[in-house]
């Protein structure tokens, strides 16, 4: 009898399993009543070392699937390379959402990996799969590659010359329904919650109706959106929670856009109540809708489910916007719903984007003073020429003259070139620094409510620090060069705030009065430093606490930025008070984790750990998230960090400005902890 | 930009040096104090800690060379001098240790033979200590 042909599905050790690679050994397993599996023998997902040391043992012919995204196409092109040295008779099948669909990407692609890339599918993966397997079985029992193939549709076959040779389109999955459940058809059983480092993703739908042109996401689901049964999704859920996974994901493109997902929501209470998981949950909400995301929220946070919620807004700017085929939600409705969520203690939290064609240097500060002004923390993610998304269409990139680096960032257009580029990243950073760590929190909002002086323009200002203000500068030069690598600051915060006075004074032409000082001596007096004890309380000429709360009081109303009613300098005296330091910064320091560098992440992700003592004023950070951490050490210890410091920060969230909001009935936490969540009133 | 390290940094346990508008150069303790090893020494008066006292090093800081010392602030504000005896015992105590073991295992690597560098140390770890560059640790 002869022996099946094995099929691997790998997944790199760095990255972890993923939804796809189940979708497609379920739909191969199960398609026709099992019929593949007289053919081939189809192994569960499993880490490409077992891979690789399990082909070297095959005596015959092999298929492996790569599922390609941005994060790990290099390393499976890696690891078949070295699959591939071991058994020269595998057929590698590469498909995903970085599997190059572009005519000339996919001639290079095929032409770069001549022994690895046999077959490209385009699109969604499992019912090609089944008819390639299908198609492929003869071919390979005759000892013949995948190169004899007539190309199917949704396919791309190396031919015997070593060219590609593409098939049609292929249709759309109608009825998601159609493709087995890899959860609930044992895919994932052997893999415990460690494989997944704890979270694991969903699908609720697929596609998306936009084109955003940096995205792939509708392109690559061919942009209707289709469901997958509530029944089964709750049937996923429970799988998920009853094997132990802390953190569910949701991997649609605009979760919240139907009613639907308030039920999905629902559903997912109730798997929490019966099973006591997951604990946390992560979505994408929809991009020009919010009707039911504010009832999402609701139900999260009644649920004492912990949740990360990005609204990707990319850019406020109209024109950038036009030029990348988008449409937001309006920004005086963002506004309101930023407005509403915080008078329910709800996380708001925001991505923008660098490197978008139309994006000018203006356009981007535009952004970064919107997102201070609205007290909206975010996160800004460089803009990606993916493989499949708009943005790589070659008539597109010629008509923006985009350029990109070797990570494929953009970093010119017509819009900006690369001296903006780089100008823009430098304001980015100091942005980081100064207003999302906080280091010139108070000092920047002083300046623009009392001086007038946009808190863009003192970064920007700060960003273009040269090398003779270096000299000028030292420790401010310091600070900021070093802060993300070794948060400490040179010689001392004293020291600091000394040269930031003069820095204030010299370049922005804004003398030392008694209200500059005293936001200097606050921003002295919240900052972590080694040997320090609480409660702690200090004595201000002027009651900063009052002054900043009036001044944002309409944020928690209305939604509209409008500063202080009256300078720092008319308020009387007033004390600030730090509680406590749940996070131990003073006696473990500032936590920022190494970073990986396929994206920026090395910029962005460390807006995403908290910095702060708690006192009056202390911002809100999530903290339940994280990403460009390749090191799996290290993504153990910021794994165990973050979970102690969502179990510490949850009971705090949203405690500042009481009086604002109505009393309503406490609400327990994630962490057993309850507080009095308010709702309703309008500001006074 | 300036090339030559005006700062030294101590952050989880690791040394480094680094200058204005320059990202931080990891070095090993031996690095550091042929850096320091010009300055002069800093005398201390503070009370003396009892020899059974653990201490361990605090997270981080980084000081300023300025001059023949290492200037830094301790967790009052107060600006202080550091001196290479100062870094060696910050170095030593990355684990914690009890204060009557650090002279003897320094000594020989800072200052051979000299007596007073041990009999001042139960003072200098007061003085660290105070500025929150040494901590009180459990062995």
């Amino acid at each position: 009898m002869t022996p099946p042909i094995p099929v691997f599905t790998p997944y790199a050790p760095a990255h972890g399993p993923t939804l796809s690679l189940g979708m497609l050994t379920a739909s191969a397993r199960h398609a026709a009543g099992g019929e593949l599996t007289a053919t081939y023998s189809i192994r569960r997902i499993e880490p490409w070392p077992e891979v690789v040391e399990a082909l070297a043992t095959v005596d015959g012919p092999a298929v492996v699937l790569c599922s390609n995204y941005v994060w790990n196409v290099d390393a499976h092109l890696e690891w078949a390379e070295r699959a591939h040295a071991v058994n020269d008779r595998v057929v590698f099948v590469h498909g995903g959402p970085s599997t190059p669909g572009y005519p000339g990407d996919v001639e290079r692609f095929v032409h770069d990996h001549p022994d690895t890339v046999h077959v490209l599918v385009h699109g969604e993966g499992e019912q090609v799969l089944v008819d390639l397997l299908r198609e492929l079985a003869p071919h390979l029992r005759r000892g013949d590659g995948a190169h004899e193939l007539e190309p199917l549709p949704g396919t791309t076959i190396r031919t015997i010359d070593g060219n590609p040779a593409r098939g049609p389109d292929r249709a759309r999955i109608d009825d998601l329904d159609a493709l087995p459940s890899p959860y609930l058809t044992g895919e994932f059983d052997h893999l415990g919650v460690e494989a997944w480092r704890g979270l694991i993703y969903l699908e609720a739908t697929r596609g998306c109706p936009y084109g955003c042109t940096f995205c792939d996401w509708g392109s690559s689901t061919l942009a209707r959106v289709r469901k997958f049964g509530l029944d089964r999704l709750e049937a996923e859920m429970t799988w998920c929670a009853s094997h132990g996974f802390p953190f569910l994901a949701f991997a649609d493109a605009n979760f919240g856009m139907t009613a639907r997902d308030v039920e999905i929501v629902e559903r997912l209470r109730e798997v929490r109540e019966h099973h006591g998981l997951p604990d946390r949950v992560l979505i994408a909400p929809a991009k020009n809708t919010t009707r039911h995301l504010r009832r999402i929220l609701d139900v999260f946070t009644d649920a004492g489910l912990s949740y990360q919620c990005q609204l990707g807004i990319q850019t406020t700017d109209g024109g950038t916007l036009a030029d990348l085929d988008r449409k937001n939600i309006p920004v005086e409705h963002f506004v309101r719903l930023a407005a509403e969520l915080r008078r329910r203690r709800h996380l708001l939290e925001c991505d923008l984007m660098i490197g978008l064609p139309g994006q000018t240097v203006e356009s981007f500060r535009r952004d970064l003073q919107f997102m201070i002004d609205h007290e909206i923390n975010h996160k800004t993610w460089p803009t990606l020429v993916l493989p499949n998304a708009p943005i790589n269409d070659p008539d597109y990139r010629e008509r923006y003259a985009i350029e990109v680096d070797e990570r494929r960032r953009v970093v010119a257009t017509t819009s900006f070139d690369r001296a903006d580029h780089e100008r823009m990243l430098r304001i980015l950073r100091v942005e980081i620094i100064t207003n999302r760590l906080g280091l010139l929190r108070f000092v920047l909002r002083y300046l623009q409510w009392d001086h007038g002086i946009p808190a863009v323009d003192v970064l920007d200002r700060l960003a273009s620090l040269t090398e003779p203000d270096v000299d000028a500068y030292p420790l401010l030069s310091t600070l900021l060069s070093n802060y993300v690598a070794r948060p400490v600051p040179p010689v001392g915060w004293t020291a600091v705030y000394d040269e930031v006075e003069r820095f204030v004074a010299v370049e922005l032409g804004v003398p030392a009065t008694s209200g500059l000082r005293t936001v200097l001596r606050l921003e002295r007096f919240v900052r972590a430093a080694p040997g320090r004890t609480f409660p702690a309380t200090i004595s201000l000429d002027h009651d900063v606490v009052a002054y900043v709360r009036g001044a944002l009081r309409r944020l928690y109303a209305d939604g509209r930025p409008t500063g202080p009613d009256r300078p720092l300098a008319t308020y009387g005296p007033g004390t600030m008070t730090i509680d406590s330091d749940p996070l131990d910064l003073c006696t473990k320091g500032p936590y920022v984790p190494r970073l990986a560098t396929w994206t920026d992440a090395d910029v962005t992700a460390v807006t995403q750990y908290p910095h702060e003592l708690l006192h009056e004023l202390t911002m809100t950070y999530d903290s339940s998230a994280f990403s460009g951490i390749d090191d799996q050490e290290e993504r153990r210890r910021v794994e165990t960090y973050l979970a102690d410091i969502a179990d510490r920060l949850t009971v705090e969230a949203g405690r500042h400005h009481p009086e604002l909001v109505e009393d309503d009935e406490p609400r327990s936490t994630a962490n057993g902890h309850t507080v009095a969540v308010r709702i309703g009133r309008s500001a006074p | 930009m300036a090339e030559t390290p005006a700062f030294i940094c101590w952050h989880l346990g690791r040394w480094s040096l680094t200058a204005p508008a320059s990202t931080p150069r990891p070095v090993t303790v031996d690095v550091i104090l042929d850096q320091v090893a010009g300055l002069r020494t800093v005398a201390r008066s503070a009370p003396s800690v009892a020899g059974d006292t653990v201490v361990a090093s605090s997270w981080g800081w980084m000081g300023r060379i300025d001059g023949d010392l290492v200037a830094v602030e301790g967790a009052d504000g107060a600006r202080r001098s550091l001196d290479a005896t100062d870094l060696a015992i910050i170095d030593v105590a990355r684990t914690p240790i009890a204060s009557a073991d650090v002279a003897v295992t320094i000594a020989d690597a800072i200052a051979p033979g000299d007596r007073t560098v041990i009999d001042e140390m139960e003072q200098r770890l007061t003085d660290l200590l105070e500025a929150g560059l040494l901590t009180r640790g459990t062995s």
